[in-house]
């Protein structure tokens, strides 16, 4: 209905002679002068250009939608060697309590627990022999492990525990069985082990010289994504 | 009007003024645009399946708002101390149980809520079959069509965003499993994840709350002004009993809360709600990553039941005459029912579940039963229909009559209908009196039991009264 023109978007707008292509409308009365654009184009490129600016500045403000992220610890006392090591030595010849929850403890970190319990982590006394090869050079520290206990296949916390199959301390999954390594945290049976999923972030630690045994630095990972090496 | 001078004045004169007065004037609204239709003789409730989801939709409305008064969005402390957990710790959970404990109606406000959210779920996937398998999908019917789709999509979404609120074990299940499926989605998983569920765990109760009292429902409303068809079928006999059925459920199976989730204490194994079931067998299908399995292959389920219109180009819209689109209707019923059944146990159904590892499913067993299932659900539908157009086409050459065969309704005498409206008016009464004696003695549940009942009896009354007035 309309006079042949590039652009297909026109809608139901009357006939404009004065704006159309001068190829199509010989009958209109001519144009006086000759414009380097039509007022229709002029028209429509603004109304583009501003229908951009518009979502530009929408989408510049989609920050509104982001959470605050509260401010996060750089470091945190968990517990003194000797203390970890007493829970250890108490239970290591009862076979009925040999179990690492009793020699190990649960700590938030580097959010408190009111933050989220996805950053909920455990350290754990190594039963001997084992020696945790991420800080394998510690005289203390080799004999502790310090996990993020968020499950990297679908995020419930995972538990110390012992797998009597194959007779090895692990990291439990309640939720759908997945186990990692007490040592280093790797998936080695269960969901997260049939995926190839990331290890369990890992917390870094360090000791004082009165024993005490601290958390620093951010964790080597994400909860619930894993530690990416 | 102008023989109102020889009638004698009544009463309620000026009420009946004041309703015409209001009805003329409602003449310039919406209101009266809607063509409701309020059928005299019974009509199958299947056809207006839409309109009962609707209606449970504002059930569901009314009794959220008064769950609104009492629920407290927002998750606390856990911190431990001397080794317990205090009453700060996940204060959602503490509030709903408030209100199923301590709070006037509470329980039974929530029962209805929890009971109606199930039966829109239910209702809602009726009726989008009962208009597939009509072949109301094609032919000028694709924009209710997708529209129905997406506010099917969008009702599920309200169903997860509402059972999370609760913050028992079952609804952190479902938190965990949302947040890992967000967080994989391509390129804006990580940014998503933190927008839908916050960075803590205040902020998930607090944007939950949001999604799940405001952004989903005016959603929700945006799409049904666009799904809702000019003409609608408003039947309160019906409504009535599906709204009494609601209550009687609430009565005979009461919801509990659930156990606690509290992140200091050992999680224990749970599984989804019914509808979500079929999702949570595919996540437990050993080596299937859990984005394929909770998020791609229930979009491609859906997406098929969207392009449907686009695909099938027939003018046909007889069962008989879509053997195929029949045929994967039944096969995709035949697939949910599995994989919904397969959801609800563990790997294999005859061992007492122990230990969270008997939750992984075989592959082989499990798309083994999902193929098995499907081929013969189509195969067989496809078969039966085809037979049966041949039986007709042969009838049709031999110009025989096709039988037809309709139920003929049970016309009941004059005695019976008197006796039965008598019986069922004696036992409204009996009802409500006991209604009373139950509220007084706190036993809510017979109290739902009992509305419900008083419910039912009415649409059984009316429904005896329209068969009886249809006889003469």
């Amino acid at each position: 209905m309309d006079e042949k023109k590039p652009s297909a978007s026109t809608t139901s707008t009357p006939p404009l002679a004065s704006t159309a292509p001068p190829v199509s409308s010989p009958a209109s009365g001519a144009p006086t002068k000759n414009p380097i654009i039509s007022r229709r184009r002029f028209l429509q490129g603004a109304l583009a250009a501003s229908a951009v600016l518009a979502a530009a500045s929408v989408g510049a403000s989609g920050q509104i939608l982001g959470p605050l992220i509260p401010s996060s610890a750089t470091s945190l006392e968990i517990i003194s060697w000797a203390q970890l090591d007493n829970q250890y030595q108490l239970v290591r010849d009862k076979p009925g309590k040999f179990q690492p929850i009793n020699y190990s403890e649960f700590f938030y970190y580097p959010y408190d627990s009111s933050v989220s319990p996805y950053y909920k982590n455990v350290i754990a006394r190594l039963p001997d022999p084992l020696v945790n090869p991420l800080n394998a050079s510690d005289p203390i520290l080799k004999h502790v492990a310090a996990f993020n206990v968020t499950c990297v296949h679908l995020r419930c916390l995972v538990n110390p525990g012992y797998d009597t199959a194959s007779g090895e301390f692990r990291l439990q999954c309640p939720c759908h069985g997945s186990q990692y390594r007490l040592t280093d945290g790797v998936p080695v049976a269960g969901p997260a082990y049939d995926l190839g999923l990331n290890p369990l972030p890992d917390v870094q630690l360090s000791v004082d010289v009165n024993g005490k045994i601290s958390a620093v630095g951010n964790l080597n990972g994400e909860p619930g994504i894993g530690r990416i090496h | 009007m102008a023989a109102s001078t020889d009638k004698k004045k009544g009463v309620l004169d000026p009420i009946i003024a004041l309703l015409k007065w209001t009805w003329v004037r409602l003449e310039r609204t919406l209101l009266l645009g809607l063509k409701v239709v309020f059928p005299s003789r019974f009509i199958s409730p299947l056809g207006f399946l839409g309109m009962l989801t609707l209606i449970v939709f504002i059930i569901l409305g009314v009794t959220g708002a008064l769950l609104l008064f009492h629920f407290t969005p927002f998750f606390g402390d856990c911190t431990l101390v001397n080794n317990a957990t205090t009453t700060a710790c996940n204060q959602a959970y503490n509030s709903v149980q408030s209100i199923n404990n301590n709070v006037a109606w509470g329980s039974i406000i929530r029962n209805i809520h929890y009971h109606a959210s199930n039966a829109m779920v239910l209702l809602a996937v009726m009726h989008m079959f009962y208009q597939y398998f009509g072949g109301r999908y094609k032919l000028r019917y694709e924009i209710l069509w997708v529209t129905g789709i997406i506010l099917g999509v969008v009702t599920v979404l309200e169903a997860y965003t509402g059972y999370d609120l609760i913050f028992n074990i079952r609804g952190q299940l479902a938190i965990n499993i949302g947040q890992t499926l967000t967080f994989y989605s391509p390129v804006i998983g990580a940014d998503l994840a933190r927008i839908i569920f916050g960075f803590s765990f205040n902020d998930l109760a607090i944007r939950f709350y949001a999604f799940h009292v405001f952004i989903i429902p005016i959603i929700m409303l945006a799409i049904m002004a666009v799904h809702l068809p000019r003409n609608l079928v408003l039947d309160i006999p019906v409504a009535s009993a599906i709204t009494g059925v609601i209550l009687i459920m609430g009565g005979l199976f009461p919801v509990d809360v659930g156990v606690k989730y509290d992140p200091n204490v050992q999680t224990q194994i749970t599984f989804p709600e019914w509808y979500f079931t079929s999702l949570y067998a595919f996540i437990r299908v050993r080596g299937l990553a859990p984005f394929i399995a909770g998020a791609i292959i229930p979009t491609i389920f859906v997406l098929i039941f969207t392009v449907a219109p686009f695909l099938d180009r027939g003018r046909k819209i007889a069962m008989i005459d879509r053997p195929f689109w029949v045929a994967l209707g039944v096969a995709s019923l035949g697939q949910i029912a599995i994989v919904t059944v397969w959801g609800f146990r563990a790997a294999n159904p005859l061992v007492t579940l122990t230990d969270p590892g008997q939750l992984v499913i075989d592959p082989t067993l499990f798309f083994g039963s999902l193929l098995l299932a499907t081929a013969l659900g189509y195969g067989f539908t496809y078969a039966f229909v085809r037979w049966r157009r041949a039986k007709i086409d042969a009838l049709r050459a031999a110009r025989k009559p096709i039988p037809f065969r309709r139920l003929q309704p049970y016309l009941f005498s004059k005695t019976e209908v008197y006796s039965l409206l008598g019986g069922l008016l004696l036992l409204q009464a009996f009802l409500d009196v006991s209604i009373f004696r139950a509220l007084l003695a706190n036993l809510n549940n017979f109290v739902l039991l009992e509305i419900g009942m008083v419910l039912v009896a009415f649409a059984a009354a009316v429904h005896i009264y329209r068969i009886s007035s249809q006889a003469k």
